[in-house]
């Protein structure tokens, strides 16, 4: 099971707007699995979180018991 | 072929004349408001090296083209001077009421010339103006002044666009705030204000503008449709959702949240000041400035009561928040109304308090210069009399009202080392070390550090993004990594920067063209010639654009600035202490190489920065040549 925490602002391509996801994935899984089964397109992740890590968007493989957390990019004004 | 002469009020304070100027419309084209309106009358009547705090200095007050008209984000004016804060060309920008009140009254611009001899008060009624003793506001809070002016003009839709103590005072990043909650926080346009005895500015006006359209039809059928599709854009719809506060989490995610004076890019409260805490803890509302369906505006409770000046948006969430390692939310939402209530640049005062505050670990700053103040990064008690220490020039207050850069002359030893500005005027919260196109703004900007040049890079590196490609139109079409500076990057940091520029012009938003938000190239151009009824281009708005931005580049060569003030500060060379981005840096000579290429793309010497006598002809500037041989 993945845990996935969604910012608010990725909510907008979801279905169901929770902040939090729990994930039934093969293990290892894609990360463009993940976001498939959420809707949410790889195009509009800037940043995702692994277990504290900061890494950008990619051929990412994630891994069972997996805290993960998406967020968009973020423009200033 | 407009409908109605554009109209410049020039007010002289030292006599009380005033008068009406009718700018010929070939003009207008060339320079249609905000920016480079006020760009080419400062660049053609202010002499050089007038004192920004003298009665010499000329205050430019301008909407733009398109402001007051029925388009979500088509709502801005700029307020221009020399500034106090930089000693170089002076603007700071706002949306809200006051522009459109402004467009409706009239006037495309107001400048003002001059002293007056006691406090004053401009009011400006449907082409009328009249001023009107002040001297009951003076010293006032901003949201009983904006009361007493409504009360004893006898109306409540009156917009009042006004200083506070701070711009009394000189404070040298004092702003201005209409409907007290919509600021010309930066560059210290307050102090010039303040040192024309100038409080307020009040207005009222009946012309709808959308009258005034060449396609009045077209125009409101475009502004219908814009107002559906704001929500209808991830950007748009979370700046009415959460307004700019989700850059807390995002930037602290990505290890550029601005922390203990930008030593580091995350800090270790954020779950203190972040969206959770602000809508559990104060929101108590949306709102919105005319006729815009974005609503990015917060309402707030501070202390139980609702603000009248509204909520802390991001900027300063960072300033009093992680940049002073302070994670209460209280204590940051009284710093806002605070500021507002005095109309000190928000962003400036949290920097300096967080100089201050390095400064007072270092030992350079003494408990008996603070008078018993605790400057420790982290204690919430020190903001608030330390905002109004500097307000009112009171004890280290008069030191640092005059800046970070002035301020560590003065109190020397490593001092300098601790300002994180560009030109005198502090960065902005978002770190440069993981945003390479936010850096290379801070470092150009004419009016010292700014975030507002160009788009973010975050918007722009993913080719697959919304963002990225409401860009195409523009000509972008590769995209480039947020930390590598590329000469594609620099290409693309000029057109964004253009694109920017027209934005201040014609009175747009920050937050409504793309590609930082949801109004395509093509309507943002499909608004300018249903306005105007001119056949604009695409281009062409990229022209007024570079126009702006080499008119406020003429004047500060002229000041004296050159290549070796388009840098940044010492701190941004140096790696960040933690975060996602711990040991990160920019390298300095990376920098100057990208400098050098932006430079080249902008037609400027590579040594010197001064523009080709081809460039400026190009821009239709070449009138300003003549200011190329004095410099």
């Amino acid at each position: 099971m993945i845990t996935i925490y969604v910012d608010r602002a990725l909510q907008f391509f979801t279905r169901s707007k929770q902040s939090c996801y729990q994930l039934d994935l093969p293990d290892p899984a894609r990360l463009s699995d993940a976001l498939e089964r959420l809707g949410i397109p790889m195009g509009e992740v800037h940043l995702v979180v692994i277990n504290g890590r900061a890494v950008e968007p990619g051929e990412i493989t994630l891994s069972d018991q997996d805290i993960v957390k998406l967020y968009p990019p973020f423009g200033g004004g | 072929m407009l409908k109605r002469p554009v109209n410049i009020l020039r007010v002289d304070l030292t006599t009380g004349s005033m008068r009406v100027e009718e700018l010929e419309e070939s003009i207008y084209r060339l320079y249609p408001g905000g920016k480079a309106l006020a760009g080419y009358i400062l660049l053609r009547e202010l002499p050089a090296h007038t004192e920004p705090l003298s009665p010499q200095n000329i205050l430019v007050i301008a909407a733009g083209l398109l402001t007051g008209s029925p388009l979500s984000t088509a709502t801005r004016y700029v307020v221009s001077a020399r500034s106090p804060l930089t000693n170089g060309y002076g603007e700071s920008e706002a949306a809200g009421y006051f522009g459109p009140e402004l467009k409706m009254a009239g006037f495309e611009a107001i400048v003002i010339t001059g002293k007056a001899e006691q406090p004053v008060y401009l009011w400006v009624q449907d082409g009328v103006a009249e001023l009107r003793p002040a001297g009951h506001l003076w010293g006032q809070h901003c949201a009983e002044a904006q009361a007493i002016i409504r009360s004893e003009l006898g109306d409540e839709k009156i917009r009042v666009l006004q200083i506070g103590v701070a711009g009394e005072n000189l404070v040298r990043y004092a702003g201005l705030t209409n409907d007290l909650r919509h600021f010309n926080g930066r560059n210290g346009m307050g102090a010039v204000m303040g040192s024309k005895n100038l409080r307020a500015v009040a207005v009222r006006g009946h012309q709808r503008v959308q009258a005034l359209a060449h396609d009045p039809a077209g125009l409101m059928a475009l502004g219908r449709r814009l107002a559906q599709e704001a929500a209808q854009h991830p950007q748009g719809a979370d700046l009415t959702e959460r307004g700019t506060l989700g850059a807390v989490e995002g930037l602290q995610a990505g290890g550029i949240l601005p922390t203990r004076n930008f030593r580091q890019g995350a800090f270790e409260n954020v779950d203190g000041i972040k969206w959770q805490a602000y809508e559990q803890q104060i929101l108590t509302a949306r709102r919105s400035c005319y006729a815009c369906a974005v609503r990015c505006k917060r309402e707030v409770k501070v202390g139980g009561q609702v603000s009248p000046y509204g909520g802390p948006e991001f900027e300063t969430v960072g300033a009093f928040g992680s940049l002073c390692a302070v994670g209460d939310l209280q204590v940051v939402a009284r710093a806002n109304e605070l500021c507002n209530a005095l109309m000190l640049d928000t962003i400036s005062t949290g920097a300096a308090i967080a100089f201050a505050m390095e400064c007072f670990e270092h030992g350079l700053i003494t408990l008996e210069d603070t008078e018993g103040l605790d400057l420790h990064f982290g204690n919430a008690d020190a903001v608030l009399p330390m905002i109004e220490k500097i307000a009112y020039r009171r004890g280290i207050g008069a030191l640092l009202a005059e800046g970070t850069r002035r301020a560590a002359q003065v109190i020397g030893g490593d001092a300098p080392f601790f300002t994180v500005e560009v030109k005198g005027q502090e960065l902005a919260m978002h770190d440069p070390r993981g945003k390479y196109s936010v850096a290379m703004g801070y470092a150009v900007a004419e009016i010292g550090a700014d975030h507002l040049v160009v788009a973010h890079d975050p918007l722009m590196q993913n080719p697959d993004s919304i963002t990225f490609k409401s860009a195409r139109a523009l000509g972008i079409t590769e995209a480039q990594p947020s930390r590598k500076f590329t000469t594609e990057k620099m290409r693309q940091f000029l057109i964004l920067e253009s694109w920017g520029s027209m934005e201040k012009t014609v009175g747009w938003c920050f937050f409504g063209p793309a590609p930082r938000s949801f109004i395509q190239p093509e309507d943002v151009l499909a608004a300018f010639n249903l306005m105007s009824g001119w056949d604009g281009s695409v281009e062409e708005l990229l022209r007024i654009g570079e126009r702006g931005t080499n008119l406020a580049r003429l004047f500060n060569l002229r000041e004296g600035f050159s290549r070796a003030d388009d840098t940044l500060p010492e701190r941004i060379f140096q790696p960040l202490e933690n975060g996602a981005l711990a040991g990160h840096a920019i390298g300095r000579e990376e920098f100057e190489t990208a400098l050098t290429d932006l430079y080249g793309f902008k037609g400027w010497d590579a040594q010197t920065g001064i523009p080709s006598r081809e460039r400026l002809d190009a821009l239709s500037l070449g009138w300003a040549a003549e200011i190329l041989e004095q410099i």
